[in-house]
């Protein structure tokens, strides 16, 4: 892992950073400094040569405002480095106790940035920076973690791999691919499955649909789908789709615009009606969060203000022992992810808490979240979030925490009725609303529809 | 706050407006209301969860009148008694639609619900909430939709100038109401 820091950052930190005694455990950590002033000239620099922290500080201030740097350079001004201690507690959930989150804020000027010191265990073997051959979340690097986290959760997540208890099912017709042992195809088929009596592995694509039509299924072009479809007339977030569906070893996909007949009402009242069951028993659903309609593509190159995670180490001054922390933009998930108009639009609320797990392929890197984790590139081991956050994500909702992500459903809640399941359950459809009637939609009419799959879930 | 033009769901549905909603963080305790049965009609009929036509609910409640209703300060509308004095509000009102300036005052309707339990704060004052409500456009005896709610510090539910007579319930059964 690389924890590279400038001299300046390393003593900052170093001295910042405490041993004291808790009992018989030795209890190493930060407490609240002193303002350490630095040049802007001398902090580019440090960041130039590779320090983690300076390389961090001056990406964050240049995406924030472009020519702060720049000025304040000219001026002769200098950035300003304070490790604060921030209490945090929580009346309500009684279980809580005070804990201490150190965080880094840096200011120049006016303008402030903050980064939580996130601690880590020294066992992250892996250097999670960006490599060569890794600009772009369709490589193979991006693969390869994804896959990690894909056998991590169908191996561990009881709640992710419980499905409902309809016996064998598909969804009635899915894109054929091809077994994943054949070479990346050129075509793909439409196919029925009502003959099949068995549950296949498929993946399912989270789209907007945007101002571009996307190539659709309609009732006069049903057979020569059915014959075969060349792949290079699909629009590209389509052909990522099936290439991320064949990488993973999967053989069949489902494309609402293609598995549904987009010309028919009755088609479409019937499928429509399915949605629990067709993105609720997907291997994994496929999140196109970068992108506005289907011509954006799922894999992106990376940007440069995409870092990598930062790692840093502090080395005890009375006996060398090292504690290792990563640097932690909390904006990262909402701003990334949560914010990406995808996860605007009201349709796919359902199609992402619906499905077990949702791999959102956005801008800078990937995002995974299943019923019982989250991880991303940044955070390939699990992305953090603070202790209050944690319980609440992890507020037992027994009846739907098997068949929902219930992670985003759990504000307000309160240790006071967590036996009182039918409270809980109302709990968790009150805020399912409230998120849901802040999504965009543009047909006024599927309010209702869009959200049925759920709505008949809690039903239950 | 938009109700849109094209029948979406009753109007005491989140669903009937196009705007974000919010529920209270909390419950409600010593409830006033019994609901007696509660539908929906579906559009499709294999679709239980998709578009609906219709919905009601039917309940038994107190119902209040000789109330009045004016704009306040921003979303919020003082609720006050009929010919009462301006500084005697009863109930702070949110409407669910804001009354345009050429629009006429409606004759409305309060159903007290309970008071009111907040999740995140321990327990403090004691908040009365309830609906507010016209009578339906089709004039139905007992028939109501949901104009906006009501927060009120005291409760003045038992106030005999206030009660709605009986004609403003249903015929089928004491204080019973319907609404869509």
């Amino acid at each position: 892992m690389d924890v590279s820091l400038c001299g300046d950052c390393s003593d900052f930190l170093q001295s910042n950073h405490h041993d004291d005694c808790y009992g018989e455990e030795s209890w190493r950590h930060f407490k609240d400094s002193l303002d350490c002033e630095r040049l802007v000239s001398q902090v580019i620099q440090t960041a130039n040569m590779g320090c983690n922290v300076c390389k961090t500080v001056v990406c964050k201030f240049r995406s924030l405002k472009p020519d702060l740097l720049v000025v304040a350079q000219k001026n002769g001004e200098s950035v300003t480095f304070r490790v604060v201690i921030e209490e945090y507690y929580n009346t309500n959930l009684q279980w809580l106790e005070d804990i201490d989150r150190p965080f880094l804020r840096v200011s120049i000027s006016q303008e402030e940035i903050k980064f939580r010191l996130w601690p880590i265990s020294k066992t992250y073997e892996a250097d999670c920076g960006v490599n060569d051959g890794d600009q772009s979340t369709g490589s193979e690097s991006s693969f390869l973690r994804a896959e990690k986290w894909l056998r991590k959760c169908m191996h561990n997540h009881d709640n992710c791999n419980s499905v409902n208890t309809l016996g064998d099912w598909a969804p009635s017709r899915l894109l054929d691919i091809g077994p994943a042992t054949n070479p990346f195809p050129t075509t793909i088929k439409l196919t029925k499955t009502e003959s099949w009596q068995r549950s296949v592995h498929y993946t399912t694509l989270s789209h907007c649909w945007g101002s571009v039509q996307p190539f659709r299924l309609l009732r006069s072009n049903l057979s020569e789908l059915m014959d075969g479809i060349p792949i290079d007339v699909l629009p590209k977030t389509f052909q990522d789709a099936i290439y991320a569906t064949w990488r993973f070893g999967i053989q069949y996909l489902w494309i609402d615009s293609l598995c549904i007949i987009q010309d028919s009402k009755k088609d479409w009242d019937v499928e429509s009606s399915l949605m629990a069951q067709v993105y609720g028993r997907c291997l994994l659903n496929l999140a196109a969060t970068s992108s506005n309609d289907c011509t954006g593509g799922l894999f992106k190159n990376r940007p440069p203000s995409y870092l990598g995670s930062r790692f840093i180490s502090v080395e005890s001054m009375t006996d060398g022992f090292k504690s290792y922390y990563q640097l932690w933009d909390q904006n990262v998930w909402t701003d990334s992810f949560e914010s990406a108009k995808l996860n605007t639009r009201a349709w796919v609320m359902q199609e992402r808490l619906l499905s077990p797990r949702t791999l959102g392929f956005a801008k800078a890197q990937l995002f995974w979240e299943c019923r019982c984790d989250r991880f991303s590139e940044e955070f390939p081991f699990g992305y953090p979030s603070e202790l209050f956050e944690r319980h609440q994500r992890g507020f037992p909702q027994p009846g739907i925490q098997d068949k929902l992500k219930t992670h985003s459903l759990n504000h307000h809640a309160d240790s006071r009725f967590e036996d009182d399941h039918a409270r809980r359950l109302s709990l968790a459809w009150h805020n399912l609303v409230m998120h849901y009637s802040e999504k965009e939609i543009t047909y006024e009419q599927d309010k209702l529809p869009a959200i049925s799959g759920i709505a008949s879930l809690f039903a239950q | 706050m938009n109700q849109s033009l094209e029948y979406r769901a009753p109007s005491w549905s989140w669903a009937s407006v196009s705007c974000p909603v919010k529920y209270l963080p909390g419950w409600i305790a010593s409830p006033e209301v019994t609901v007696i049965e509660a539908e929906a009609q579906p559009v499709v009929e294999r679709s239980q969860f998709g578009r609906v036509s219709e919905g009601y609910i039917r309940l038994n409640g107190k119902l209040m009148h000789n109330l009045t209703v004016a704009p306040y300060h921003g979303h919020s509308y003082a609720l006050r008694a009929y010919g009462s004095e301006s500084h005697s509000i009863a109930a702070e009102c949110t409407p669910d639609q804001l009354l345009g300036p050429a629009d006429v005052e409606p004759e409305i309707f309060c159903l007290p619900l309970g008071t009111y339990i907040e999740t995140s704060r321990a327990l403090g004052d004691k908040l009365y909430v309830g609906l507010v409500l016209v009578a339906h456009e089709v004039q139905r005896r007992g028939y109501y939709r949901r104009w906006g709610i009501f927060k009120s510090h005291w409760g003045w539910f038992g106030d005999t100038d206030k009660q709605a007579p009986n004609h403003r319930y249903t015929n089928d059964g004491h204080s019973t109401i319907v609404l869509n």
